[in-house]
């Protein structure tokens, strides 16, 4: 095949091995027992470690939604109790999944393809391989399972603060009494929004592990390599989380 | 202390679980702890009642519409809502769908029975009091008052009625005559109309005719009629400047009568000055008695023409 054959097919390839690597790592799941271990220690390092920056973020995010929308709200014929009305979800369907999905993305993402990037680089991979262990199964299964299974923990938590920080925010600068915030949102709820968001975070979970273990698990070319597939895992981890989003979005709603 | 990451995830799972379903219940406006039981109520209108509405009482929520379910075979709407279980919904509780749509949402209203009642069980069918019987029952709370109203307006009709009669039975009422005179004039317009119907329709035929007439005369001389118009324009315009010049020479006319009123100029003096008439009438009488002389002894006059002979 010529070079320029390659190029072209390229994206096919990296789709297949893609693949193929998941297959690996489901084949892998029914090992999962041997690995328990390796599973808390990733929810530990994805998840709780997690829920500072996301806290933050989360605050920040439904403060300034909050915010925002009670400055679009100029009519005086809209009651305000509809500020709660468009935070909540929004909050709830997209910003509380999305905005802890990119964050992650940066900081689960990156650190997965650099690790795993490493030890390819250094051949501890092939080191575990002769040693009789299954890599897959011991490096890229405890962090996908860890990243699906923490992902909406970390959403809820987003969710509450986000809430949270957008009644604090409105009340206290007089924007919209926390009771008015409330009786809007409750006005207005559906219950299937909060389902979905949830479904959306597991598989951004996925999403966002699977990509980066897939680029660390591949690094080729020493400490450079590693680097370009640290870049690369948080961007790509950003790109198909958007995708993804709009996928479930358009199946879904 | 140093805890071990299966506590630390495991908690953070339960903490998370747990904040799910409580702020989910917390937005459906449901009691976070408290359970609520399944009621039904069958409606002919549903009135734009979705799931999630609130269940009243006086006012206050007290569960939320589950389900609402339209049911062909009876043309009946069905709608499913729970109730908080610390509600007790007594025999003769009925609900109302009540609320416009846009403005403040639909809801249940329910109305309870007598507490003394036993309890209608849970799942089984509220009673809707749809508008009408609403109405209905009003109509029976005032019922009484209406009655004595109609009863007094009843009364003074009777008056006013046995008034009329009094007026119409005496035959020297004005009402009376007048309505007599009203008939015969009446009579009289009819017979007139009768008798003339024929002449009447000859002359609207008449007048059909001569319009549709004239409105072929019109149709037909349309393009010579509006030629006479153009050339009557002509002769207006061409007046115009004929009267324009008119008013000129007038102007002028008016200019040389004032001057000789003025006395100025040949004319003037002529009509204005009598030294010019005095002397032209001695003029004339000198010329008379010349000529009377003349007459008289011709020879004094043509021995001095003698001249005149030579040519």
């Amino acid at each position: 095949m010529s070079a320029n054959t390659i190029r072209v097919l390229e994206p096919f390839i990296a789709l297949g091995r893609f693949f193929l690597l998941l297959a690996r790592a489901f084949r892998s799941l029914r090992e999962v027992a041997r690995y328990w271990k390796n599973i808390f220690e990733q929810m530990v390092h994805i998840g709780i470690e997690s829920i500072p920056i996301v806290a933050l973020a989360a605050l920040f995010s439904g403060a300034v939604t909050t915010v925002q929308t009670a400055h679009q709200l100029v009519s005086p014929f809209i009651p305000v109790s509809i500020i709660g009305a468009v935070v909540v979800p929004s909050v709830v369907l997209e910003l509380g999944a999305v905005v802890t999905g990119f964050l992650l993305a940066g900081r689960v993402g990156a650190r997965i393809a650099a690790e795993l990037g490493t030890m390819r680089v250094t051949e501890q991979i092939d080191a575990l391989e002769a040693m009789g262990l299954n890599s897959v199964g011991y490096l890229i299964v405890p962090r996908v399972v860890a990243g699906v299974l923490m992902f909406p923990v970390l959403y809820v938590v987003a969710c509450v603060v986000a809430i949270g920080g957008g009644i604090f925010v409105g009340h206290y600068t007089g924007e919209v009494p926390a009771g008015e915030f409330i009786a809007g949102a409750r006005e207005f709820f559906r219950p299937f929004d909060a389902t979905f968001g949830l479904l959306k975070s597991l598989v951004f979970g996925f999403v966002i592990t699977a990509v980066s273990c897939y680029k660390g698990y591949y690094t080729r070319g020493g400490a450079e390599g590693v680097g370009r597939a640290t870049t690369e895992a948080a961007v790509t981890s950003c790109v198909y989380l958007l995708l993804a989003d709009l996928v479930l979005a358009a199946t879904l709603l | 202390m140093k805890y071990s990451n299966e506590l630390k995830v495991g908690l953070a799972i339960a903490i998370a679980v747990v904040a799910f379903v409580l702020g989910v219940r917390y937005f459906k406006d449901v009691p976070l702890f408290t359970g609520q039981y399944d009621m039904y109520t069958e409606v002919a209108d549903a009135k734009g009642l979705i799931p999630g509405n609130p269940v009243r009482i006086n006012g206050v929520k007290v569960g939320s519409v589950r389900k609402v379910h339209f049911e062909q075979d009876r043309n009946l709407v069905r709608v499913d809502f729970q109730v908080n279980r610390d509600v007790v919904l007594p025999q003769g509780t009925t609900c109302t769908i009540s609320g416009i749509d846009a403005l403040t949402g639909v809801r249940i209203e329910l109305e309870l029975g007598d507490p003394g009642n036993p309890r209608i069980n849970p799942g089984d069918v509220v009673p809707s009091a749809d508008q009408d019987q609403d109405f209905a029952s009003q109509l029976v709370e005032r019922a009484p008052l209406l009655v004595d109203q109609v009863d007094s307006v009843l009364f003074g009709i009777e008056g006013t009625i046995g008034d009329v009669r009094g007026l119409i039975g005496d035959p020297d009422s004005d009402l009376r005559t007048s309505m007599a005179a009203l008939r015969s004039s009446a009579v009289t317009l009819g017979d007139l109309l009768r008798e003339e119907k024929s002449n009447i329709s000859g002359i609207l035929t008449n007048v059909n005719a001569v319009s549709s007439d004239l409105s072929a005369i019109t149709s037909q001389q349309r393009d010579s009629i509006a030629m006479a118009i153009s050339r009557l324009n002509g002769a207006m315009n061409s007046m115009e400047s004929t009267m324009s010049s008119l008013e000129s020479t007038t102007g002028q006319l008016d200019a040389i009568l004032a001057r000789i009123d003025d006395g100025s100029g040949t004319l003037g003096k002529l009509i204005n000055d009598p030294a010019l008439y005095n002397r032209l009438d001695s003029l004339v009488t000198g010329l008379d008695e010349l000529l009377a002389d003349f007459k008289k002894n011709p020879r004094r006059y043509l021995r001095e023409m003698k001249i005149v002979d030579l040519f």
